[in-house]
């Protein structure tokens, strides 16, 4: 068989886009992507949407099998132990080696696991194995406890109430639930408008002390009754132990995606990268990757780059739109900070916050009402003026000062 | 002007891109389709995008999709789904045979010699209105009607818009004939450069106009216009042909029809373009409006770009209208789109169900007394 050119560990999003990539350049080089979860490529953001039985499993699959087929895409069940870039060979679990010409690290990450006083078993929701563990202890279930109210855990309670459990509680350890997607202010418009008259318990500033049998005593002094409680306290990237690689918490990339060894990429959760203009060498400069979009985009350049086309990141503002608990989102730019000025609309069950930094547009927040969100994507940075309340308004013409029709213009 | 003839396939690409890179995998997209009868995934359809290998299903589905919009609204992630079908639209195996005998004249300058062949028969068949087939000169107006190939429509709405425009005592060109086409059916037939340059041609004729303000009866030119200006920063400013009128709406005495009519939500102009108040705020003059749909968003295409397509799909699509705007107490039907007018007229013609265009409506409802 011919050699690998392009081995790709890891068959997350960044995986599969860096080999779409690599074979839209490359109709010859053998592509061979390794993941270790026994699964082809899936939709990890539609995992809720599998629990709550909106979606089947054929349609969490990313892929159709003809797909892999067609771009001769060779898929791999194994897990990588360690790489050794300088002979370029990964050294499976199996004993089995694998040599290389160009090597792409796209092994995402962990969820945390915190040990609890009294807990057996911990349940996860990262994969779709821990959804499995989720959804088959929700037949004979009527109180689930999260812990941890971030986008992941407030995911999971969105689909545990659309699948009709009766009770429902998070517990977070900051002030408010939702960060770092929502501040206090849009947090507290979640509680309102969607926790709360749903019925979801929620604890705040709080953590779970200890278990003892099916009870709950939080450090506040408050119990609560579960019957499974699932721990949705973030994520840590992994990879496989590679000498010489640079690292801080995830492998430390370029723009370009590379690490500091030859020939030697990565991508997506188990990367960080330089926040721009800081100091490479101050551990706080770098920020870990965990944006499905970002993780897209990552796995494009590296795979352009291993094809042999030279390219970067391209430099541009963030753009995150999915469903936080039950309400749909955009995140645009940067909506939360303390220089500028940010103005909050909200009536019904819609919510809209723009940050104005020096008159300009720094970022948006949308919660429900997220007309022209792509118009909000164009115009960040661009000069809005001193119009106060107004940004905030569904009407504000933001195609006026972009100067383009966003709301139906083609990209 | 200077323009890249692939720009639009080109910008469609990037719409395509973004998709890939942003979407989820929800599928609340196809679970919005009103005609996805194959129960199609959207993991299938990406399969195909990135794969460029077709499988039946995903053909049959990308021919039937009517452009109507209700994929993007659904999307959770802010994909461009309807976006994504154009461009799958464009790259099918092969054009539908129905498809290719409809756009086989239309803006094909290189059958120049049968285009004229077609204006002789098209003028004379719609008598004073033939005046303005495919002009040879054209003079500069602050008014221009953009009626493109619809100035032969069977809904009367050029002539009733020219009536209209002579009650009121405007001053007007005209821009009609298959020589003005705005590109949209060659884009539908993946004709992606020969739309382009339709798209540069009309630019040339409406520059020769000189226009303040451009009014359209069809939500596709419309569109292509708003594409027009934001390309070349005119001047000028589109407008639906009920935003036109509703401008001078106070200068016409308004008689009421005798019975509720409800509206029909063209989906270019509600749901991607976003105006659904105009036409709504025109049939109010004229008579109590019957709503069909929780909201404008929710209305269900006419199925216009299934043309011809799959028969069986527009007929139930059809048939269904009917249904509702009985159900709703609607006594006949206004559209503000002579290509939803188009769908709409034999099935509700057959059943003996008004169907009105907006403008033919308006020009009865303003119609001197001692005309009626």
């Amino acid at each position: 068989m011919a050699e690998i050119t392009y081995l790709i560990v890891g068959n997350g999003m960044a995986g599969l886009s860096a080999a779409q990539t690599i074979r839209e350049r490359d109709r010859a080089g053998r592509i061979v992507l390794i993941g270790d979860e026994g699964e082809p490529y899936y939709y990890r953001a539609s995992l809720s949407d599998w629990i709550s039985d909106d979606l089947t499993s054929a349609m969490v699959l990313g892929r159709t099998p003809a797909f892999y087929d067609a771009l001769r895409i060779e898929q791999m069940t194994a897990h990588v132990a360690r790489i050794k870039s300088a002979a370029r060979r990964v050294h499976l679990d199996d004993g089995r080696t694998l040599s290389y010409d160009k090597l792409l690290i796209a092994t995402g990450a962990r969820a945390n696991v915190y040990p609890v006083a009294g807990l057996d078993e911990i349940l996860v929701f990262r994969t779709w194995a821990d959804a499995r563990d989720i959804k088959e202890r929700l037949g004979c279930c009527e109180r689930v406890l999260i812990v941890g109210g971030g986008i992941l855990g407030l995911e999971l309670a969105g689909a545990l109430h659309k699948v009709g459990i009766q009770r429902v509680a998070i517990v977070q350890r900051s002030g408010f639930v939702g960060g770092p997607l929502l501040d206090a202010d849009a947090a507290a418009w979640l509680m309102a408008h969607t926790l709360q008259p749903d019925g979801v318990d929620v604890f705040v500033n709080d953590t779970v002390a200890r278990v003892a049998a099916q009870t709950a005593y939080l450090k506040s002094g408050q119990t609560w009754d579960f019957d499974v409680l699932v721990q949705a306290v973030g994520i840590t990237p992994v990879f496989p132990e590679t000498p010489g690689l640079t690292v801080g918490r995830g492998i430390r990339i370029d723009a370009s995606c590379r690490t500091n060894l030859p020939d030697v990429y990565a991508a997506g959760d188990c990367t960080e990268t330089l926040v721009p203009g800081s100091d490479s060498a101050e551990d706080h400069a770098w920020q870990t990757t965990r944006i499905w979009l970002d993780c897209a985009k990552q796995g494009k350049v590296a795979g352009r780059n291993m094809a042999g086309e030279p390219c970067v990141l391209p430099a541009q503002p963030f753009y995150n739109a999915s469903v936080i608990y039950t309400a749909r989102y955009s995140y645009i730019g940067e909506p939360h900070g303390a220089e500028g000025e940010s103005y909050v609309w909200q009536q019904g069950n819609g919510y809209r916050k723009m940050r104005v930094v020096e008159g300009k547009l720094a970022g948006a927040l949308l919660l429900n009402a997220r007309h022209g969100d792509m118009a909000l994507f164009k115009a960040i940075g661009q000069l809005v003026g001193d119009l106060g309340d107004a940004v905030a308004q569904p009407d504000f013409p933001w195609n006026d000062v972009t100067g383009r029709d966003w709301d139906y213009e083609f990209f | 002007m200077e323009w890249d003839g692939r720009e639009f396939e080109d910008s469609l690409k990037r719409g395509v891109e973004f998709g890939l890179d942003n979407c989820i995998g929800a599928n609340d997209c196809m679970e919005a389709c009103p005609v996805n009868r194959l129960h199609v995934n959207q993991n299938e359809l990406d399969s195909v995008q990135v794969s460029g290998v077709w499988t039946e299903r995903v053909q049959t589905f990308v021919t039937e999709c009517v452009q109507c919009g209700d994929c993007t609204l659904a999307c959770p992630a802010g994909v461009r789904r309807d976006l994504m079908m154009l461009y799958l639209k464009t790259q099918l195996p092969e054009i539908p045979a129905a498809w290719k005998k409809y756009y086989a004249v239309k803006g094909r300058r290189d059958r120049s010699w049968l285009i004229s062949l077609l204006d002789i028969g098209i003028r004379i068949s719609l008598g004073k209105l033939g005046e303005y087939v495919d002009k040879a000169h054209l003079e500069p107006k602050a008014l221009l009607f953009y009626f493109g190939c619809y100035i032969a429509s069977p809904s009367g709405s050029p002539a009733a818009t020219l009536s209209l425009a002579d009650r009121l005592g405007l001053d007007y060109e005209v821009l009609g004939g298959v020589r003005s086409c705005c590109g949209w059916p060659q884009y539908l037939s993946g004709q992606m450069g020969y739309g382009q340059q339709m798209l540069i041609h009309l630019a040339t004729l409406i520059d020769q106009v000189q226009p303040e303000v451009i009014v359209s009866g069809c939500a596709e030119c419309y569109a292509a216009l708003l594409r027009l200006k934001k390309k070349t920063g005119a001047s000028w400013t589109p407008l639906t042909t009920p935003e036109w009128l509703l401008r001078h709406a106070d200068a016409l005495t308004w008689r009421k029809f005798d019975y509720p009519i409800a509206i029909h939500d063209s989906c270019h102009v509600t749901k991607k373009i976003g105006k659904p108040a105009p036409a709504r705020q025109l049939l109010a003059r004229m008579t109590d409006v019957v709503e069909i749909a929780e909201t404008p968003e929710d209305c269900v295409c006419c199925g216009y770009y299934n043309i011809h397509a799959n028969h069986g799909l527009n007929a139930q699509l059809h048939a269904d209208k009917l249904a509702v705007v009985a159900d709703k107490g609607g006594a006949g039907m206004a559209v503000e789109c002579v290509t939803c007018w188009e769908s709409f007229h034999r099935p509700f013609e057959d059943a003996g169900v008004p169907l009105w265009e907006l403008m033919v409506a308006a020009e009865r409802a303003t119609r001197p007394q001692e005309e009626v």
